[in-house]
């Protein structure tokens, strides 16, 4: 906390240390860790397939190199493409310290929006991408916005929907309270509404992350939903799009362990959030064994059934919050 | 909630769902399939209301239900669907526009009979909270909405078979209506599904629009 003291015509000021530190912690495990994860589920969907794979470093060497390179604008573009990758990654560091991504416990910026805002800032980050995408001037990214943005409807909506129906079992809408209520009531987590809103946030996290029954990511043209929007970026831009697209899997990701699949285990203090590293490690493994399993036992959807997947997806969500403000 | 409440609103819940299987089908046959799963399941949460309320009028009406309604009606349906390959499947509009307006229908028209009919009687339920009728006023409304966007005659039967089956549910939940009331509508729907096997002989399809046009 800052407080400064003009009377004595001096400024002083004071920060609580132990909250910057965890601040600091959460924030750069998000930043560091994100790009690991992402690795290491290839690596495993590579042995899974008999194949050797790449490193489970292989982010970061992507990144860097992206990083010593130059970037191009092309002439039809204009300011907001060039600046909407920085804003986005603003927007998902910002994120990570409003959900317990690492630390169950309130940090720096924890108070500036609640779950709500939370997913309203995950629509705005993608919304700002979408932005710039369009500001690019290439035809191909249009075509990809179009398919983001038809997907979006039903996708957004079902983020939204499964945070009102977890605020309606909870009773708060403060993400931090919603994690501790969970781990002191199991028989909340195991209301039909919350087993439904896990199921419809699995679904979501599937699209989002791009794993197989859905793939969003990848380079193949008949089926590129996310990497369109990002097509015309280059070098250092590029990095920072991608990063941000790293952290925002690991934010959904955490999300879905921490408050849906797995809310015990969360340790609290300067060294809980030390020790809860190695422990969002551990849950994080638990859900890309899972993923893996699901990706490789899957066919891939034909690009327009996604939307039908994804409708399923938003009904479940919707159906249950329904059900769970009455049967209650 | 009780242990066995809980498991009669899962079952409730996955019954739901067959519903919304049902809705999506375009293949009739995976429809017919869905409503023997579906009353299969209604059977099951008949079972468990007779072991929790000591009667055996409910273990009569889930054997009814899942050897009427499960296996004879759908044999019946399946029999006409051997006779017409041209009903072998339907096509739809689409599941997203399909699911939001099933959805709104259901919603909204469950709403209004739950909180502007119930609200004002009291009205007591075997188990659980009044809430649990939604279930079966949700159904209720998905084949109302089956029978309102398919013009096929085959899934207008289908939708009306789940209607029933909504009905069962809700007067497994409700007071219990006298054993022999029950088995008079159980008739009657297999009549009715007879009667309308008949017509869907006769006629396919519905296109009520031509025979509005003057």
């Amino acid at each position: 906390m800052i407080a400064s003291n003009f009377a004595k015509g001096e400024l002083e000021v004071s920060i609580d240390v132990t909250l910057l530190v965890e601040t600091l912690i959460q924030l750069f495990t998000v930043l560091l860790l994100s790009p690991l994860f992402i690795g290491i589920s290839n690596r495993l969907k590579a042995i899974v397939e008999s194949r050797r794979g790449p490193s489970i470093f292989q982010p970061y060497y992507d990144l860097m190199k992206l990083f010593r390179k130059q970037s191009l604008v092309s002439k039809s573009a204009g300011s907001v493409f060039v600046y909407a990758p920085y804003v986005a990654f603003a927007i998902y560091c910002l994120i990570s310290l409003v959900i317990p991504v690492v630390l169950p416990q309130p940090v720096y910026f924890t108070a500036t929006v609640d779950f709500f805002g939370g997913a309203l800032l995950f629509g705005l980050a993608g919304f700002i991408k979408m932005l710039a995408a369009m500001d690019s001037g290439s035809n191909f990214t249009a075509l990809g916005t179009a398919r983001v943005a038809s997907f979006s409807i039903f996708a957004e909506g079902t983020l939204i929907l499964v945070f009102f129906a977890v605020a309606l079992i909870t009773t708060t809408i403060n993400p931090y309270v919603t994690n501790a209520f969970l781990v002191a009531n199991p028989s909340a987590y195991l209301t039909l509404a919350h087993i439904s809103a896990a199921a419809a946030f699995l679904m979501l996290f599937i699209f989002e992350s791009g794993r197989l029954p859905v793939e969003s990511t990848g380079l193949m043209e008949l089926g590129m939903v996310d990497d369109a929007l990002s097509y015309e970026y280059s070098g250092k831009l590029l990095a920072i799009n991608k990063w941000g697209s790293y952290i925002k899997q690991y934010l959904l990701g955490a999300v879905l362990l921490n408050v849906f699949l797995i809310p015990w285990g969360l340790q609290t203090g300067v060294l809980g959030a030390l020790i809860d590293i190695p422990i969002m490690f551990v849950k994080w493994l638990a859900l890309i064994v899972a993923l893996v399993i699901i990706e490789t036992s899957f066919a891939k959807m034909r690009l327009f059934k996604i939307q039908d997947y994804l409708s399923i997806a938003f009904a479940l969500s919707l159906l249950f919050l329904i059900l769970s403000l009455v049967a209650t | 909630m009780t242990f066995i409440a809980e498991i009669v609103y899962m079952l409730s819940a996955f019954t739901l769902l067959s519903a919304f299987f049902i809705l999506l089908q375009p293949f009739i046959r995976s429809m017919i399939r869905g409503i023997v799963v579906q009353s299969v399941l209604i059977g099951l949460i008949s079972f468990i209301m007779a072991y929790y309320l000591s009667s055996i009028d409910f273990v009569l009406l889930g054997i009814l239900v899942i050897v009427l309604r499960g296996f004879l009606v759908s044999y019946l349906l399946e029999r006409q669907l051997k006779k017409h390959s041209s009903l072998f499947r339907e096509s739809t509009y689409g599941i997203p526009s399909t699911i939001l307006m099933a959805i709104v229908v259901a919603i909204v028209g469950s709403f209004i009979v739950y909180f502007y009919v119930f609200y004002n009687l009291i009205v007591t339920v075997t188990i659980g909270t009044t809430s649990i009728l939604l279930f079966a006023f949700m159904m209720m409304f998905l084949g109302i909405y089956i029978i309102l966007s398919r013009k096929n005659t085959m899934t207008q039967i289908i939708g009306y078979v789940e209607e029933e089956n909504s009905m069962v549910l809700m007067s497994i939940f409700l007071i219990p209506v006298p054993f022999i009331v029950e088995v008079t509508v159980f008739l009657d729907v297999i009549t009715l599904v007879l009667i309308a096997s008949v017509v869907a002989k006769e006629k396919l399809e519905h296109v009520e629009l031509q025979e509005l046009r003057g």
